[in-house]
Parts: structure tokens; C-alpha cells; sequence
């Protein structure tokens, strides 16, 4: 990437981020999971096993992240297409993957409120505090499953405007991502059945190590193969995605638009 | 009037409903639902045990008609007031009464499936014995709250009408109902003055009514949990009536029918 | 001879879209367009709605691939070469939208400007520079959501000469503007030839054409109907002759009269202070004004004139 291109991403990042960060918007986004992640709050309560609670806490944020930021990020190209600023987005030095990406970063600011609101709406309803026995790993791997997070919502970018999968789309992909995330229960504790779907994400392994490192009772032996696979796959799912960028802006120049065919 | 009734009814339906068109209705309406049946089930599995997992697969049944109807009235009334044709239908001599009831009544048949595909999510995921379900009294407890979640429905699609924004609107009164109504928190687990207030609120009846119908309870013992069900959603129907009557009147003197989103 | 600044060679474009039983209707929105833009020069490129011009420009600025045929922008392939045209162009296509509303004009460039890559320092002294050139530099502070659709027009101009560009492409850069902000914005077009650089400019406005092109081309349904300097289009591709009579004080009828004289495509009516004048349209090189004259007698005629088509009227006889 280039001094011009990083730039660029920073400028993104931040102007795109005061377009983000409006007052109105913004605490609209941080309540809205709130009522979410105090009803799995008072779930986790149902267990004594402070481990789940402390899954739960940490959880919620992601919850937020994913369920506030994925419709942000994944309309982020239709956006610039709706607002007629695609075209110079194209016609600029920068690749569209690096916008898109500067975007999609400055679109989960608000989507991180959401994030500590619903963490403390946990705490409250809970009436506790989660427990971390290794602060160090467990501030890791969390960013790993943030990060994860932001990368699976980015796949949809491209490939939400590619299908021209609308609002009803993103609905239902946040619902599957709610299931399979790891967010509230970790793989493990899907029906067999559909367990494997969930290890094709990042974030369920990222969840994994960082649970293994919060919890007295954690197993250490997760948390590199955690780390490993989530690394693997948010690695696998950015190449698919710098792919998909390609097909769009294609699809752009050869059709003069989004639409198929 | 009633082909009167009809069209207002048809033409608000398609044209203000955002997720009638298949490529939207397939996903939220149908696949949504079972969807976070199973996250709610799984939660109560992961952190109790399988009757923790069958109660709350049955509250977020009940709350998924509640939440389709919430979701899809919110909707319409706020995009006949950004897509500027309130002005027409005020400047009308439409009986408001009559156009307020028929943006809702075509709804109604989207409880009944939403409750249906949330049933097939919770069996998935945590299998109902069958034969001691109630299934009539299931049945009727479902098309109860779907006519009652249609009233409450037009009280919130008048609410976005008024405050101009469907994701306030909708985000606000669909968490204030799945957090207060008991479909995940039991009502008498609620502090003293939530719990009072929960008894005002839809759902909170109706999710009763629910849970002791897949409980195996027969109609009549459930009856009049469905009777305070279908009258707080027809309060809150006439409130919604007289908030829309409002907001026409407000927005004549002030001038802001033509405002765009606050 | 100099390289020319843009040139195509039997550019073409055309869309395929699949029906509901399978087949394809394929619709043309460019055939065979060759044209060579002289560099320092204003290119006009007119026609109606759905003609093809959109699409032009679309295809020069690298935003669309041809189906067929080939351009080039300062020698380099808009295919091939995509990235090298993009350095050196601007692209200014207009409208309420293309700005961020919730950001200030001078953020907005500001971004604009690091997308393309300049230099800090330097994306500072090309703002200043392109605000004062469309006269926002006092408003580049309000959110743009504040502006009139005026100064996003000028903002849009501003944005497009950021990168200082060699090759402009205006896409009807005021089209709902007001008429002194329209001509404040018309003016800028000389000062960037006078640079040196080179303006591709679409409008409706033929008088807008005919003040600031040095060449124009009419296109309609995708071809090339007639190109070359605003007085040739009236000279010589015009399909249409003009009379105009003057006269003291309506008189009702004569227009009918006049129109039902055998050759004369149509008439209109129109005041000139206390003065009505009637313009008469026949073919071109034809001697009507004895027979105009004829029909309007001797009594009230202040005078009857065989005139050159304007180049709206021009353009119009070539359409119709």
C-alpha cells in the first residue's frame, strides 16, 4: 500500500467517520442492542457457572458490533452508489477495496458504543462484573474475534451489491450471524448437526481462545488453535473479498451498473 | 365502502410495505424468525437447561408476531410521510378512520406465518412433546395475537408517523416489548413498577396464554388471558387512531406535514 | 499537428438485457462515434435525452468499457489504461448528490483530495485555489447539506479541478442553476482553456454551446448527427431556413395564413415590446421571404428578414 493509499484510508476513516457519528444517529445506535443484551444477561444468570457469564459479557459487544454494523457495512457500496459519489470514488487513484474498507472501519465507530452500551446494560442486569484470569490474552484474542467480526461484515460489501441483496437480505444474514457467531454460546453448543457451519467463521474460534483465557477453568490448549484458525480464515475471507471488489468494479465498467446480467 | 375499504387496504399494503417483494418477505418474514428462536433457545440451553430452552423458544414465538407487525406498520406509516403522499391523504375527504384500519388489516396474515415459522425453528432446536401441546388452544392463541398485534402495530406505526423516523420508532417500542412483556424475562421477576407496567403492555397477556396452551391447557382456561390480550391491543389500536388524528391536526398548524425525517 | 487531447475511433456501446422468456433485447446507446478533441479547446456535445452523451463521457472518463471501437485520453487506452486517464482528468457530473451532505465543503474536498493522492501540503493550496475560482471560498465551512443547489454546483466544479486536471469533463454543470450563478459558472470555462486544458462539456442549453464551444457535435440515438464549429452547425448542417416579420401590431390570422403557405414547416408568434414577430421556418435556401412579404401586405410591416438559424433552431431542424 502506498503513502497515497494510506492516506487516503486515514482521510476515509475519519471524514467518513464524522458522517457516522452524527449525535441523533449515534445514540439511537447505542441503545438499540440494549434490550438485546439485557435479556441475554438475564439468560446467563440462570447459570452459576460464571464462565457463561462472562461469555455473555463479552459477547454482547460483538452482538453489537455485528447486528448494528453489518447492514452499515454491507450497504456501504450501495451507499456511494445511492449518494452518486461511486463515480469519483472510481475515477480516484485510490482502489475501491481501500475505501470501501475505510469505510466499513469508520461505519463500526458507532457500532462500538452500541458495543460498551450493551455491556454495561449486562453488568446492570447481572449485577456482577465478569471475570478475566488473563487479562493480556484475553484483551488478544478479543480484538482478534473484533476484528474477525469487521471482517466477516466486510465479505458483504461487495457481495451484498453484487446480489443486490436488499434490506430483508441483511436481516437475515444478521440473524445467521447471531446464531453462529459464538456470541452468546460458543460452537460447541450448536446441535452437531450444524456445529460445522459455525467453524467456517473467525469469530467463534477468536471466542474460543479469548473464553479460554478469561475463565479459571479455561483450557490454554485452545487458545493458539483459536488463534490459528481465526487468523486462517479472516486472512481467507479478505483475499475473497479483495476478489469480490474486483467482480463489482468489472461488473461497474463493463455493465454500467451493480445489476446482473 | 367496503371496495373502498379494499383498495386502500391492497394499495397501502404493497406500496408502503418494504418487504412484501419475495427477495425480502423470504428472508425476514419466514427465515428471521426461526432464526432467533433458535439463538434464544440455544442461549437458554447453554446457560440452564432444556426447560429454560423450551420457555423462551415459546416467549419469542409470541414476540416474533408482535415484532412482524411492529416492524412492517412502522414502516408504512413512515413512508407515506417521507415519500410525501400524507399531504394528498389529508387534503383528501378520506375517512381517516377507514384509512387508518386498512393500512393495518392486511397485515394480519403475516402473524400467523411468522408463528409458524418460529414454531419450526423452536422444534428444530428443542423438540415439543406433541401430544401434550394444546394445539387448538395453540392455534387460537396465535391468530389472538396477531389480531392484537395489528392493533398495537397501528400505535406504533402512528408513532412513526409522528416522531418522522422508523428506526426510532421501531427499535424503541420492539425492545420496550421484548424486555418488559415477559417473553424472555418472567413478568413477576421485574421490579415492582416495571411489572405493573407490564400488565398495560401487549404480548404480556398473550405470552401467558402461549406458554400454558403448549402446556397443554384446554381454550376455556386460557380464555380470558386472551380476552385482556385482545382488548389492551384494541386500546392501543384506538390510541394509535387518536395520535394519527393528532399529528394531522398538529402538522396543519404548524406546517411540518412536508418536513422530512427530524 | 498536435496529439489530440481525447480522441475515439468508431466508438460504440450498446446493452444486452434478458427478458423474461430467456432471450436478450439488446438496446444501442453509442454507434460508431469518431471524434478528435484538440487539446486547450471547449468540445460541446449536445443532443436529447437518451442520445448518447452520458454514455460519452462515462466511456472517456474509464467509468464504462465500449463494446466496440476505441478512445483514447492523452494518448492513453480508457480501457487498457485506465489508471494513467485518471490521473490527468476531472469529472464534474453536477446535481444535489456526489457530496457528503453531513461534512463542510472544504472537508469535502479535503477528502477528495486524499483520495487522489495529494500531497498534504499541497491538497491545502489547491483547495484555496479551486474555492476562490468558483467563489466559495467564504462558504467552505457550512455543511454542504446547508447549500443551495447553486453552491454544490460550484462545489462540484471546485472538486472536479482539485487534482488540477488536463482534461475536464462537465457534464451539464448548470442545469438548474439560477442565471447569474450560471453565467458566473460559464465564465470559469475560459479561464481553464486559457491553462491550457481541455473541457468536454455537455448541456441543453444551446446558446451555452454556442457562447463557449470552439466545436460542437449533435449526436442522436447514439450516432453522430452533425460536428464542427457552432457557425458551421448553423451554416451548414441546418435543415432550416428563418424569416422573421415584424410588425407594428398583432394581426390576427396571419400566422395561420403564413402556415398554410406550401413549404413552410411552421410559424411562431411571439412579442417584441409593442411589436408582434412572426418566424417563419421553410427549408433552407429557399426564397419564402417574397412570399412572406406578399402575404403580409404592405400595412404594418415594420420588416421582413431572412435570417441565420440560431444554433438551438439549427439543432432542432436536425432532430425533428
Amino acid at each position: 500500500m502506498t503513502a497515497g493509499s494510506l492516506r487516503a484510508l486515514l482521510a476515509v476513516v475519519v471524514l467518513q467517520g464524522r458522517q457516522a457519528l452524527q449525535p441523533g444517529e449515534l445514540f439511537l445506535t447505542t441503545v438499540t442492542n440494549v434490550p438485546l443484551a439485557a435479556m441475554a444477561a438475564w439468560i446467563a444468570t440462570r447459570s452459576a457457572d460464571p464462565a457463561k457469564f462472562t461469555h455473555v459479557a463479552f459477547g454482547v459487544i460483538l452482538l453489537a458490533v455485528w447486528n448494528s454494523g453489518l447492514f452499515r457495512v454491507g450497504a456501504a457500496l450501495e451507499a456511494e452508489r445511492i449518494e452518486q459519489t461511486l463515480d469519483l470514488s472510481l475515477t480516484s487513484r485510490t482502489p475501491l477495496l481501500t475505501i470501501l474498507l475505510g469505510k466499513a472501519c469508520a461505519l463500526t465507530l458507532p457500532a462500538a458504543c452500541s458495543g460498551v452500551a450493551s455491556f454495561l446494560a449486562v453488568v446492570v442486569v447481572g449485577q456482577r462484573l465478569p471475570v478475566v484470569e488473563h487479562p493480556l490474552v484475553f484483551a488478544a484474542s478479543f480484538a482478534l474475534a473484533w476484528a474477525s467480526v469487521l471482517i466477516t461484515a466486510f465479505l458483504f460489501t461487495p457481495l451484498l451489491a453484487l446480489t443486490r441483496g436488499g434490506a430483508g437480505v441483511f436481516g437475515t444474514v444478521a440473524a445467521f450471524g447471531l446464531v453462529f457467531n459464538g456470541f452468546l454460546y460458543p460452537a460447541s453448543a450448536l446441535p452437531p448437526a450444524v456445529a460445522w457451519v459455525a467453524r467456517l467463521l473467525p469469530a467463534p474460534w477468536a471466542m474460543d481462545a479469548a473464553l479460554a483465557a478469561a475463565s479459571p477453568a479455561g483450557d490454554p490448549a485452545l487458545i493458539a488453535p483459536g488463534w490459528l484458525a481465526a487468523l486462517t480464515l479472516c486472512a481467507a475471507y479478505l483475499a475473497a473479498t479483495a476478489w469480490l471488489f474486483t467482480l463489482v468494479e468489472r461488473r461497474l465498467r463493463v455493465t454500467g451498473s451493480l445489476a446482473a446480467g | 365502502m367496503l371496495t373502498n375499504f379494499a383498495i386502500q387496504a391492497s394499495s397501502t399494503y404493497r406500496g408502503l410495505f418494504l418487504w412484501l417483494a419475495p427477495s425480502a418477505y423470504l428472508p425476514q418474514v419466514l427465515l428471521r424468525p426461526a432464526l432467533m428462536v433458535v439463538l434464544f433457545a440455544l442461549a437458554g440451553r447453554y446457560a440452564a437447561d432444556e426447560a429454560a430452552a423450551q420457555h423462551l423458544a415459546v416467549g419469542r414465538i409470541a414476540y416474533s408476531i408482535y415484532w412482524v407487525h411492529i416492524a412492517s406498520l412502522t414502516q408504512s406509516f413512515y413512508f407515506e410521510r417521507i415519500g410525501g403522499t400524507a399531504p394528498l391523504l389529508f387534503a383528501s375527504s378520506a375517512n381517516r378512520a377507514v384509512n387508518f384500519l386498512a393500512r393495518g388489516l392486511p397485515h394480519y396474515a403475516n402473524g400467523p406465518l411468522v408463528a409458524a415459522s418460529a414454531l419450526v425453528g423452536a422444534w428444530l432446536v428443542t423438540p415439543f412433546d406433541a401430544v401434550a401441546v394444546g394445539w387448538p388452544a395453540v392455534v387460537v392463541t396465535v391468530l389472538v395475537l396477531s389480531a392484537a398485534s395489528v392493533g398495537f402495530g397501528l400505535c406504533a406505526g402512528a408513532i412513526a408517523f409522528a416522531v418522522r423516523s422508523y428506526q426510532s420508532a421501531y427499535q424503541a417500542i420492539a425492545g420496550l416489548v421484548l424486555a418488559l412483556t415477559g417473553s424472555v424475562i418472567p413478568v413477576d421477576a421485574l421490579p415492582g413498577p416495571l411489572a405493573v407496567l407490564a400488565t398495560a403492555l401487549p404480548l404480556t397477556h398473550g405470552v401467558g396464554a402461549l406458554r400454558a396452551a403448549f402446556e397443554g391447557a384446554p381454550l376455556p382456561d386460557i380464555a380470558p388471558l386472551l380476552a385482556a390480550e385482545l382488548a389492551i391491543g384494541v386500546a392501543y389500536g384506538l390510541a394509535g387512531y387518536a395520535l394519527f388524528r393528532w399529528v394531522e391536526a398538529a402538522a396543519r398548524r404548524s406546517g411540518t406535514l412536508d418536513r422530512a425525517a427530524a | 499537428m498536435t496529439a489530440p487531447a481525447i480522441e475515439c475511433e468508431g466508438l460504440g456501446r450498446s446493452y444486452r438485457q434478458r427478458t423474461l422468456t430467456g432471450g436478450g433485447k439488446e438496446t444501442v446507446a453509442l454507434a460508431d462515434l469518431s471524434l478528435r478533441i484538440e487539446p486547450g479547446t471547449v468540445f460541446g456535445l449536445l443532443g436529447p435525452n437518451g442520445a448518447g452523451k452520458t454514455t460519452t463521457v462515462r466511456i472517456l472518463s474509464t467509468l464504462l468499457t465500449p463494446t466496440s471501437g476505441a478512445a483514447c485520453v492523452l494518448g492513453h487506452d480508457v480501457v487498457r489504461e485506465a489508471a494513467k486517464v485518471r490521473r490527468d482528468i476531472g469529472l464534474v457530473l453536477g446535481g444535489d448528490r456526489g457530496l457528503y451532505g453531513r461534512l463542510s465543503g472544504y472537508d469535502n474536498l479535503r477528502y477528495f483530495a486524499a483520495l487522489n493522492h495529494l500531497p498534504p501540503a499541497m491538497a491545502r493550496q489547491r483547495i484555496d485555489t479551486v474555492l476562490g475560482m468558483v467563489g466559495m471560498a467564504d462558504r467552505a465551512g457550512t455543511l454542504v447539506e446547508q447549500y443551495s443547489r447553486g453552491m454544490k454546483q460550484r462545489l462540484h466544479i471546485a472538486r472536479g479541478l482539485l487534482t488540477d486536471p488536463q482534461v475536464i469533463f462537465l457534464d451539464e454543470p448548470t442545469i438548474g442553476i439560477d442565471p447569474v450563478g450560471a453565467q458566473e459558472l460559464r465564465d470559469l470555462v475560459p479561464q481553464l482553456t486559457a491553462q491550457g486544458k481541455t473541457v468536454l462539456l455537455t448541456t441543453h442549453y444551446m446558446f451555452e454551446a454556442d457562447q463557449l464551444c470552439d466545436t460542437v457535435a449533435i449526436i442522436d440515438k447514439g450516432r453522430l448527427v452533425a460536428l464542427g464549429a457552432p457557425r458551421d452547425i448553423r451554416q451548414r448542417f441546418s435543415r432550416v431556413g428563418v424569416i422573421e416579420l415584424t410588425l407594428s401590431a398583432p394581426r390576427r390570422g396571419l400566422a395561420d395564413e403564413l402556415r398554410r403557405l406550401q413549404g413552410v414547416e411552421r410559424v411562431t408568434a411571439s412579442a417584441d415590446g409593442p411589436f408582434e414577430r412572426l418566424t417563419v421556418y421553410t427549408p433552407p435556401d429557399a426564397a419564402f421571404a417574397g412570399c412572406v412579404r406578399a402575404a403580409a401586405g404592405e400595412t404594418g410591416v415594420v420588416s421582413v428578414v431572412a435570417r441565420e438559424p440560431t444554433l438551438e433552431e439549427a439543432y432542432i431542424s436536425l432532430l425533428r
